[in-house]
């Protein structure tokens, strides 16, 4: 079902972000420790996300994710800023009860930021992120 | 003629009572009515404000109207009204013994746009450094008023003034760097900037307006301390007129409630007379900036401990396993004087020394350095190294020195040296010449002065200051040396870096009716992490604990981190609540410093009856020792700061009774890596609830940094609080 027009990785040993494309749309899958030495390579990669014409979505995926700290958190933030000027649906998968839901929780960022449970009560084209 | 006595004279000048000239400038026009609303004191109205109305014993309403008059009944104090003829007049009162002061003067063609203030707040919010804050304040301030030279002017330890910024139109020479003697400005005169944070000299060739007394019986004067159209001294009209200045106005920098300095204000091509709302928003960036001056001297301060402990850094490079440090130092030449910026330096280890650069001989620099150390300044610890600009016997052009102990024992230290440095002042006018005239009463008195050409003064005998910076390097690789030769612990590093880091934040952790304490470890190989800490006295009577965390490390977040406890502290002093205070300080930052996060938790507690109050945005939970043991304020929940959250922090109300306490902590303290969050803080509960007996503020922080649950590459800071028992307080 999922079309791969493009797929990025970021491979570090603690660290992998992986970035799929499929038309107009982005989902960027987070796995292992979000933090100073890793968001800025959340960063580029979003950054590059918003570079993309056309771009309707943006799905970060952070249920392989196994720690956010407050660099982190803040690199999802100015990202849903600059999302929500450029006219972009952003949504954020974080599972209830891992270690970054707790993080994004106690900040209270969901408030500002859209959060799901799970990645399935997502529909981006009918893809999913089996079918990665 | 007889000899005359300056000091009387200068005493005199300085006795002159300048808040009671019963004068008033003619931009606008004075009327003092009192209770029942009748006009009791009048100045003239030179521009016809008042049409002719209000005149004394008359009543100030049948210029103003009824509505005008119940308005400043009810308390109101700035006003824009409608004169008699229709003008827009902008009217300013202030209580004094006699009844209300009404002030009235037009407003201006030029009123203040309503996003103004905030687009000029702006600029000084983004200064790091003290010239930036100045830089930016003078800029601001001349381009709200027009004046054609605007100056930023810092007082000595003897109230001298140096112009230390300036925005000056290009045709104009500058004064940036010149300084001004002290009897400048009079004792009086500052105690006044002290009470009225603004003053205006419309045109210097006015023509005062007499205040005219309604009961001629009357002979205490009216109290113009506040008075915004005051008359001022006709000395320092005649001081202007010699320096060129056709109009001027000063602004008061304060800390603390001291007079720092003054924005000074002057315009050469002729009178001038800004809009009042101008004026107030000129006054207002004076306030912001005074407000600013402490927190961005810590930043700066910190930047420049940063750049030191680089530079101590790049010198335990060198020393890091080697057997013999003292020869490692003394290779290390140029980076050792480089570390003070010294021209010569003794290294000193067990009796062993060693000698790089221009230095004195051995048993002179002994000497010195047992001399310094005895003279350790009061409050000093013992390992602080202790500097002087001035040795009490120079070894040649060798005039000051710096020394630090290595560890205990005094046989082991270093000494740094420093040739003497002429020091070149520039005064406006040569400081010693007053000038006494002869008044129309055929007696002498001092008169202003005429001469500002410059007068070059040479301070000599002296070195290039030792600064805080210096001193602090000097420190740090005295206790690293001390440390690596006792093979001490890269715990026992941290630890000095963390009082160092305490001593900065200068928080004075005593609090009557409470037991506190305060731990601070920082990350590691980064002395400056996003984490503080406040503990203050509010006017209610109550104490207010702080702990927050700006997002972000080294001297990114140094600033920023100093930014938010200062503005927090502000609007807590001003008694806006901990819940109200985070939601501006969440504006704040979403304005001024958008893009950056933080969290902070505050909590106030009354001392008398335990009463608490507590809000946090975005931050972790507190623990309570309360009667049922140790357990988490989990219902103490808020966004973080910097977010676009809609939601605003709800306070929580509570009672601690004696005995009982807080522990608020930051991040660093349960964020481990591979260990869950919600775990490491029901293990840091359980951890405390484990101590025996009545356990003090310090023995909770200590055993909660004990817990095993910090993280290993955040900062740490700990901030425990206990009520004391009734009868203990």
């Amino acid at each position: 079902m999922w079309d791969r027009d493009r797929v990025e990785q970021h491979v570090t040993d603690e660290f992998r972000l992986d970035v799929a494309v499929r038309g107009a749309e982005h989902w960027v899958v987070v796995d292992g420790e979000l933090d100073l030495a890793t968001a800025p390579g959340l960063d580029a990669a979003l950054d590059a996300c918003l570079g993309h014409q056309p771009l309707t979505g943006v799905v970060i995926d952070l249920s392989p994710c196994t720690f956010i700290d407050s660099t982190g958190v803040r690199s999802l933030v100015r990202f849903a800023e600059s999302a929500r000027c450029a006219g972009v649906l952003l949504s954020i998968v974080c599972l209830p009860g891992s270690a970054a839901r707790f993080t994004l929780d106690l900040l209270g960022v969901g408030d500002s930021v859209p959060l799901h449970d799970s990645a399935d009560a997502l529909s981006l084209g009918g893809g999913t992120l089996g079918s990665l | 003629m007889a000899e005359l006595d300056l000091d009387a004279l200068l005493a005199a000048c300085a006795d002159e009572p300048i808040h009671v000239p019963e004068a008033v400038q003619p931009f606008g026009t004075a009327v003092v009515v009192d209770a029942a609303g009748t006009v009791v004191v009048r100045s003239d109205d030179p521009l016809g404000l008042l049409g002719g109305r209000a005149v004394l014993g008359g009543r100030l309403s049948d210029a103003l109207g009824r509505p005008v008059v119940d308005r400043l009944a009810r308390g109101e104090r700035i006003l824009e009204v409608d004169g008699p003829d229709g003008r827009q007049l902008d009217l300013v009162a202030h209580p004094t013994e006699r009844g209300l002061l009404v002030e009235l003067e037009p407003v201006g063609a030029t009123p203040l746009a309503s996003d103004e203030l905030l687009s000029r707040q702006r600029p000084l919010w983004q200064a790091r450094t003290l010239s930036q804050l100045l830089d930016a304040l003078v800029v601001q301030v001349r381009e709200l008023t027009g004046f054609d030279r605007v100056m930023a002017y810092r007082f000595d330890a003897e109230w001298n003034g140096e112009v230390v910024a300036e925005s000056v139109d290009a045709r104009l020479a500058p004064y940036l760097g010149l300084r001004y003697p002290a009897s400048d400005i009079p004792a009086q005169a500052r105690d006044l900037y002290r009470r009225n944070p603004s003053r205006l000299i419309a045109d210097v060739g006015y023509r005062p307006s007499p205040l005219v007394h309604a009961d001629p019986t009357v002979t205490a004067p009216i109290d113009l301390s506040h008075s915004g159209l005051r008359s001022v001294s006709p000395v320092h009209l005649q001081y202007l007129r010699n320096m060129g200045v056709a109009a001027s106005m000063s602004l008061s920098l304060l800390v603390d409630g001291e007079l720092w300095g003054l924005v000074a204000c002057h315009h050469e091509a002729g009178p001038r007379r800004p809009d009042p709302a101008r004026r107030r928003a000129a006054t207002g960036l004076a306030e912001l900036a005074s407000s600013l001056l402490v927190t961005v001297a810590e930043a700066e301060a910190l930047t420049d401990r940063v750049l030191a402990s680089e530079r101590v850094g790049a010198l335990r490079g060198a020393l890091d396993g080697i057997d013999d440090p003292l020869g490692a130092l003394a290779a290390a030449g140029t980076e050792l004087l480089d570390l003070v910026e010294a021209a010569g330096a003794v290294v000193s280890l067990d009796g062993r020394i060693a000698c790089v650069g221009a230095v004195p001989d051995p048993a002179a620099v002994q000497a010195d350095v047992a001399s310094l150390l005895a003279g350790r300044p009061p409050g000093a610890r013992a390992d602080d190294a202790v500097s002087t600009d001035e040795l009490p016997v120079a070894h040649g052009d060798l005039v000051g020195a710096l020394a630090v102990p290595v560890g205990g024992g005094g046989r082991s230290w270093i000494a740094w040296y420093r040739p003497e440095m002429v020091q070149e002042v520039e005064w406006a006018g040569d400081p010693r010449s007053d000038e006494v005239m002869t008044g129309a009463d055929g007696r002498a008195h001092l008169g202003p002065r005429r001469s500002f050409d410059t007068f070059v003064e040479s301070i000599e005998g002296r070195c290039r200051p030792w600064s805080t910076a210096d001193r602090w390097a000097a420190t740090e690789l005295g206790a690293q040396l001390a440390a690596s030769l006792t093979r001490r612990t890269h715990e026992r590093l941290q630890a000095s870096q963390a009082v160092q880091r305490a001593l900065l934040l200068d928080t004075a952790v005593t609090s009557a009716g409470f037991d506190v304490a305060v731990r601070y470890l920082p990350a590691h190989g980064d002395p400056v992490g996003g984490d503080w800490h406040d503990v203050f006295h509010l006017p209610d009577g109550s104490t207010a604990f702080v702990v927050g965390d700006a997002v972000g490390h080294g001297l990114e977040v140094a600033g920023i981190m100093a930014q938010l406890r200062s503005a927090l502290r502000a609007y807590l002093m001003a008694s806006y609540g901990p819940a109200e205070s985070l939601a501006r300080l969440d504006d704040l930052v979403r304005q001024l410093l958008p893009g950056q996060m933080a969290t902070a938790l505050v909590c106030l507690v009354e001392p008398t009856d335990g009463r608490f109050r507590a809000a946090s945005a975005g931050h972790l939970p507190p623990l309570r020792l309360g009667p049922a043991g140790v357990g988490l304020v989990d219902d103490l929940r808020g966004p973080a700061l910097g977010l676009a959250s809609t939601r605003r922090p709800v306070a929580l109300d509570g009672v601690l009774a004696p005995g009982e306490g807080m522990v608020l902590f930051s991040d660093g303290l349960v964020e481990r890596r591979g260990q869950d969050v919600p775990a490491a803080l029901t293990h840091l509960g359980s951890t405390l609830s484990g101590l025996d007996g009545e356990p003090s503020a310090g023995a909770l922080c200590d055993r909660a940094l004990d817990a095993g649950t910090r993280s290993d590459d955040d900062d740490v800071t700990v901030l425990a609080f206990l009520r004391r028992p009734v009868g203990r307080v």
